[in-house]
């Protein structure tokens, strides 16, 4: 450590006598009170409600025209990937650039003015802070673990090059929304519900509590796949301010190593006057990025929080436009204490100001560029995701493009899971998707079933892994007419496990709430005595394939419900046709033709 | 005694100090000794014992509710008679069919906190027949509110999302523009009640956080073609107000609806004739599975509205009732023979 | 993790926000206005946003749905025409082109009357499979019409009930009615009790269920102004008097069941002028002039020369009115004398509906010069 320590600074004598009184540099008091920092705060808390609004408002009765995936699209990371692995834009994806431009003159404002999850981790950071000066100062050192981003986002990149997008296991918005999605809505909700009944029980109206409530009107606890583990990281993620602060967004956020690798061009910077500094370390006590502002700035490091500005006492520090490069204008020696910059003396003893480039060796990036090119193989070539052994399970949601362009466009952001409002969409586990399609959204019909009249998923995905669809389309009305209605899969009877077939009681519930017209799920009408000796008339069901949408109702409302006697699998589906199932000519209209032809 | 020295003073202090926290703490230890040994040993009736010798005792003891003895009832059922309306003016057709059995007056008065059950169960636009029709339901909601209603509830529990199915089948907005209060079904809605008598739901979950405070019950159901049970009017309507495992019903629907009977004792019943899904039920999604019914049904016997429905609306005269009608009857719930039940029939327009 | 003393340890309070700096600056509180600016907008745009919604994701466009609703055009029937005990049998409809399907022989005479569709229902006692009601329904387009072709076979010695909106008359196993434009014929298959409780169940649901019109203007002349019995008041749309050129006559028979007056309205002066001069043609051709020349009414009387009847017809204004049939010169006198001040102390709104009624085609076949040559 260089340089004197000043650690008992007294605040300055302004803020002592009165909130308005004026600075002690003749300035009013507002300059003060509302000083960049303070605009900072008010920027982060308003991105940060804005973004928990988002997700609040991602629900049927809310959603309204609210642009509920703003802040993927935002991205700048989702946006470079998918048109890495798609080479398109898709829909709002272009919003991304407008975080280019604020990246490219400023640096890495985004990371602690918007982004909600380097706001979390701030705030988290701040709260659990009980450490003295000496230790935050040390704590907020630069340390080389900070290239790990990089290696990441690299090899994530090349990855996307291939077609296989992982990003959104770590980009810090998919995460939060997933997170928020899979683990904290739902704990809001059961608060909901039971302050809904405390409400109730003292006569008040329990839809004051609603509002509290992710899903409102849902007739059941929303539930979710791997929620666990969803949770468990957020609380090791968030859990890891305390050994390093602003753990995730200093070591692990691709997304921060991207804007990272584009602040070297910003240009503007943090600036140290080496005539002033005194080399005391004090704007390190706050500095979020842990970007050496003592010393040569790490500009791709830097997160633009101006603490460090705020906490110099000598006011050295500013932020300005292209600054020059003083090292090789001072003239003397700063070791002997004659070095003088335009004609002042230098007092800090460290003549360096910037580092432009993120420190990680030529020879690492190379090799993380061919762990990518590893990693492709190893995720694609495994069986769950490849077109040969796809589990069967592998549901996807209704627009939802072909398997393969489907993995080169998910970001596993859970916002279709978000809006589903039956709560089929569930994130996978490896068993479905396999690693690269971990998190990705498969429909279980074991929770829900895909509504017919709701196409919600396809309106918030926003990189079109769910294409947006009408429900025009999706029915098969209308234009479509020719193509005929979207099927996720089809249905398949277990006569071993059905009731009229197996066991000789009456049921299909799964003819009755078969949402096509006509049904998919036609019954064989016998009368028969059975072994009591009482006559029972059986509906022996079976399914029109032709009819079949796949849409898991019939799964979902079967009364054997551990393992269901009518379920879906994937075969069949629209999307593919590598996973269709009947032999059908080119015009699908002939094939409903020769469903209701059956139905007499 | 003699006088002490200032150090065996300090000494003595010192001693009674420690003392002092060797008792406390010994109390200490004691209590607690104490307190968990109550709590663990002393028998289950003693007070603040938590002991559950068996393992009974620590079950969660369900909350069993009954609806009004009695049911909703305002006309007993001998006095039953139907009012009919035929047209195409929906407003003044509930009034007219309200007005075949006496009025609205005569069923619901000042400060009455009404329930209306209409059936929404699918998320599907009206015209596809699959639910109430919302011109019946906001013209029965303004007809409550005319008569003095405190407070006009609409619940139903809907097999599809119920926030999709009250918005798409139009009746959220009916509901709401007729300023009656929407209940949707959550997690803590449900309690167990029970039906003395029922076969299969004697005790089930039942939707009854909006039955709470009320007064008066009325349902209003489309006629509907039914895969299993062949018809679904007012009274399968009923369905919509329980929870749990209803695909279990499927197994004796018969039973069930005859349960169904059993448990809710409406008002009345409102039969919603002006559109009939006569074939593909009860989820339709097809135009030509409908036709125009023109026709609303008024009684306080669900019974014989539902077998006028059948006969009339359903067009299914001459062919046997199905089996819950009888059922039904047989415990006295009604009286499917509606020729032999006054009838009042107005044509609208 | 070194602790430098517990006063160091500050959870939640730490030191707020104290800076160190010294320094401030109004640049910097510029920009962080513009900043919250900035923010103010992109809520404000949010907001914006939030309120328009894709319509398509909340509403299913009807015009989308599959299929079609079986057409439940009962046209003007009311819903409930089966009687308690009754039902119906399939509706059946018929135009101009397949009405001699229906009704072989007699369609030209509903023709005449401006016969636009039949209506065709059977109703079915539920026990007594025979015993049937079927019901013709003709919309005729005008209650005109109606009452015209009702009153062309209602046979003379009955008498009509006159109501609001219509006249009906009942026969053993049979109803008539009219009401407003509609015309209808119910008929038993026997004269029963349940049959004629069904014609009286069938008279309800049409008073209840079709919308009557007032009678035509015509009838406030003769049954209003003179005093002539409904039932004695005839329409003939068309060929009236077997004259080609007459068509909207209005006529009423005398109480001495042999004078006819009768009554055309027209759009013009000169056209009435020239009807009542055809008419005068048209009863020479049966007849002679029983004077030279016009007498003191301004009407050129022809005596029939079979019947010896006195027939004459005059214009006034735009109204043609004429005397068909009178025993003798004073009784046509008269008559039309008394026509003629019926017409002229009709009510302004009689006088209103006769004018709309007028069928302005029939003044251009009438002023076309090959009429007369045609006929």
């Amino acid at each position: 450590m260089t340089g004197p320590v000043k650690l008992e600074v007294t605040s300055a004598s302004g803020e002592r006598g009165g909130f308005f009184r004026r600075n002690p540099d003749g300035t009013p008091w507002y300059a003060r009170a509302l000083r960049i920092t303070t605009i900072r705060i008010v920027s982060q808390a308003f991105f940060f409600t804005l973004f928990i609004f988002m997700l609040w408002t991602t629900w049927f009765s809310r959603l309204g025209g609210y642009p509920v995936s703003l802040f993927l699209e935002l991205d700048p990371l989702v946006g470079f990937a998918t048109a890495l692995s798609t080479h398109t834009v898709y829909r709002w994806l272009w919003r991304g650039v407008l975080l280019l431009v604020p990246t490219l003159l400023l640096g890495r404002v985004f990371c602690n003015w918007m982004c909600p999850y380097g706001t979390l981790h701030h705030f988290v950071g701040w709260l659990v802070n009980i450490r003295g000066n000496r230790d935050n100062i040390d704590k907020n050192r630069y340390r080389p673990v900070f290239q790990l981003k990089y290696y990441i986002l690299a090899i994530m990149l090349v990855m996307a090059a291939f077609g296989s997008l992982q990003i959104g296991l770590l980009d810090p918005i998919c995460l939060l929304v997933r997170t928020f999605t899979t683990t904290i809505q739902p704990a809001s909700d059961l608060a909901s519900t039971q302050i809904g009944g405390m409400l109730d029980d003292r006569g008040l109206n329990p839809a004051w509590a609603s509002w509290l409530s992710s899903a409102p009107g849902a007739p059941e606890q929303r539930v979710f796949n791997g929620a666990w583990f969803v949770g468990l990281l957020i609380m090791a993620l968030v859990g890891m301010n305390l050994v390093i602060p602003r753990f995730f967004c200093r070591v692990l956020c691709p997304l921060g190593a991207f804007l990272g690798w584009l602040s070297r061009f910003a240009l503007w910077r943090i600036d140290r006057d080496l005539t002033k500094c005194t080399d005391c370390d004090l704007c390190l006590k706050h500095c979020e990025g842990a970007a050496d502002p003592q010393a040569a700035l790490r500009k791709s490091e830097c997160f633009v929080c101006f603490n460090c500005i705020d906490d110099c006492p000598e006011d050295a520090l500013s932020f300005r436009l292209a600054p020059l490069p003083v090292q090789e204008r001072i003239v003397g020696k700063i070791k002997a204490g004659t070095a003088t910059l335009f004609g002042k003396r230098v007092i800090s003893k460290i003549p360096q100001t910037e580092i432009t480039t993120p420190a990680v060796p030529r020879r690492r990036w190379i090799l993380a560029l061919f762990a990518g090119i590893l990693a492709f193989p190893f995720v694609r070539l495994s069986r769950a995701v490849n077109k040969r052994g796809f589990n069967e399970k592998c549901i996807r949601p209704p627009g939802s493009v072909e398997e393969t362009e489907f993995l080169e466009r998910c970001i596993k952001c859970d916002q279709c899971i978000n809006v589903c409002p039956t709560n089929v969409l569930q994130p996978a586990g490896f068993r479905e998707a396999g690693f690269e399609g971990f998190w990705t959204p498969v429909m279980d019909f074991s929770v829900g079933f895909c509504q017919l009249n709701c196409t919600l998923c396809s309106e918030v995905c926003p990189t079109g892994a769910i294409q947006k669809t009408s429900l025009e389309r999706k029915l098969g009305l209308g234009e479509y007419k020719e193509e005929g209605p979207m099927r996720l899969g089809t249905a398949f009877f277990d006569r071993g496990r059905c009731l009229p077939w197996a066991m000789e009681t009456p049921c299909v519930v799964c003819e009755e709430v078969c949402p096509t017209s006509p049904k998919a799920i036609g019954t064989y009408d016998e009368e028969l005595t059975r072994w009591d000796g009482t006559r029972v008339i059986l509906n022996k069901p079976y399914m029109r394939p032709e009819l079949c949408i796949g849409c898991g109702i019939c799964e979902r409302e079967c009364p054997v419900v551990d393992d269901a006697a009518v379920y879906v699998t994937a075969v069949g589906e629209t999307r593919s046709k590598n996973r269709s199932l009947l032999l059908e000519s080119e015009g699908a209209a002939e094939s409903t033709e020769r469903g209701i032809s059956t139905d007499s | 005694m003699t006088a002490k020295t200032p150090e065996e003073k300090s000494r003595q202090e010192q001693v009674s100090l420690e003392r002092r926290k060797f008792l406390k703490q010994a109390g200490t230890v004691a209590g607690l000794t104490l307190a968990s040994g109550w709590a663990a040993l002393a028998p289950p009736k003693w007070p603040l014992s938590l002991r559950d010798p068996d393992g009974e005792r620590g079950k969660p003891r369900a909350r069993t509710l009954h609806l009004p003895e009695g049911g909703f009832v305002v006309e007993p059922l001998e006095r039953a008679s139907l009012g009919v309306a035929r047209g195409g003016d929906v407003p003044a057709m509930v009034r007219a069919a309200v007005d075949g059995i006496g009025g609205i007056a005569r069923y619901v008065g000042p400060g009455d906190v009404v329930l209306i059950k209409p059936n929404v169960a699918f998320e599907r636009p009206a015209v596809l027949g699959a639910t109430t029709n919302p011109e019946v339901l906001a013209a029965l909601i303004h007809l409550v509110r005319e008569a003095g209603a405190k407070e006009v509830r609409v619940v139903d529990n809907p097999i599809e999302s119920p926030e999709s199915c009250f918005i798409r089948s139009g009746i959220q907005k009916a509901a709401v523009d007729a300023n009656a209060r929407v209940y949707l079904p959550s997690a803590g809605d449900f309690e167990t009640v029970n039906v003395p008598g029922a076969t299969w739901i004697e005790n089930w979950p039942f939707f009854w956080r909006p039955f709470k405070g009320v007064t008066k019950v009325i349902g209003v159901s489309p006629v509907k073609d039914h895969n299993l049970c062949r018809a679904s009017m007012t009274t399968k309507n009923w369905y919509g107000l329980l929870g749990g495992r209803r695909n279990q019903f499927h197994q004796d629907i018969h039973g069930i609806i005859a349960d169904l009977a059993l448990m809710m004792r409406p008002t009345f019943v409102l039969l919603d004739g002006s559109r009939v899904l006569f074939r593909s039920g009860p989820t339709g999604g097809s135009l030509s599975d409908v036709r125009e019914g023109r026709t609303l049904v008024a009684c306080v016997d669900s019974l014989a509205a539902d077998a006028f429905g059948w006969d009339d609306l359903l067009e299914r005269k001459g062919e046997e009732l199905p089996a819950y009608f009888a059922k039904s009857a047989a415990r006295g719930l009604g009286n499917p023979d509606w020729r032999r039940l006054p009838m009042r029939e107005a044509q609208i327009g | 993790m070194s602790r430098r003393g517990s006063e160091q340890d500050r959870l939640f309070v730490r030191d707020g926000r104290r800076s160190h700096r010294k320094t401030f600056s109004m640049t910097e509180f510029r920009y962080g206005l513009v900043v919250l600016l900035g923010l103010g907008l992109v809520a404000a745009w949010v907001a914006w946003k939030g309120t328009r919604p894709d319509p398509a994701l909340f509403e299913i466009p009807e015009e989308l749905l599959e299929g079609e609703m079986p057409s439940s055009d009962r046209g003007p029937l009311p819903d409930r025409l089966a009687a308690p005990g009754w039902s119906e049998g399939p509706l059946s409809q018929f135009d101009s082109d397949n009405l001699y399907e229906k009704i072989n022989g007699r369609e030209d005479y509903y023709k005449t009357f401006g016969f636009e569709l039949l209506y065709f229902i059977s109703l079915v006692h539920d026990e007594e499979v025979a015993t049937v009601v079927d019901i013709e329904l003709f919309d005729l387009g005008q209650a005109a019409n109606a009452l015209g072709a009702y009153s062309g076979e209602r046979p003379p010695e009955v008498r009509p009930e006159v109501g609001e909106g219509g006249m009906s008359h009942r026969a053993p196993n049979a109803l008539f009615m009219t009401r407003g434009r509609y015309y209808l014929r119910a008929i038993g298959s026997e004269v029963t009790d349940v049959v004629q409780a069904q014609l009286t169940h069938l008279r309800q649901a049409f008073e209840t269920g079709v919308q009557g019109e007032p009678l035509p203007w015509a009838y406030a002349l003769f049954v209003g102004e003179l005093g002539v019995d409904p039932s004695r008041v005839s329409y003939m749309r068309e060929n009236a008097f077997s004259f080609g050129f007459a068509r909207n006559v209005y006529a009423a028979t005398l109480e001495d069941d042999q004078t006819q007056i009768f009554v055309v309205a027209l759009e013009a002066d000169t056209v009435a002028t020239r009807l009542a001069q055809m008419f005068e043609q048209g009863f020479r051709e049966y007849g002679s002039a029983v004077e030279s020349a016009p007498g003191a009414s301004g009407v050129q009387w022809v005596r029939d020369r079979y019947l010896q009847r006195v027939s004459g017809a005059i214009a006034t204004g735009s109204w043609v009115l004429g005397v068909r049939g009178a025993l003798d010169l004073d009784a046509a006198t008269s008559a039309l004398r008394s026509l003629q001040s019926g017409v002229e102390a009709l009510p302004a709104e009689v006088v209103a509906r006769a004018r709309e009624s007028i069928d302005p085609g029939s003044s251009q076949t009438l002023a076309s010069p090959e009429y007369p040559e045609e006929n």
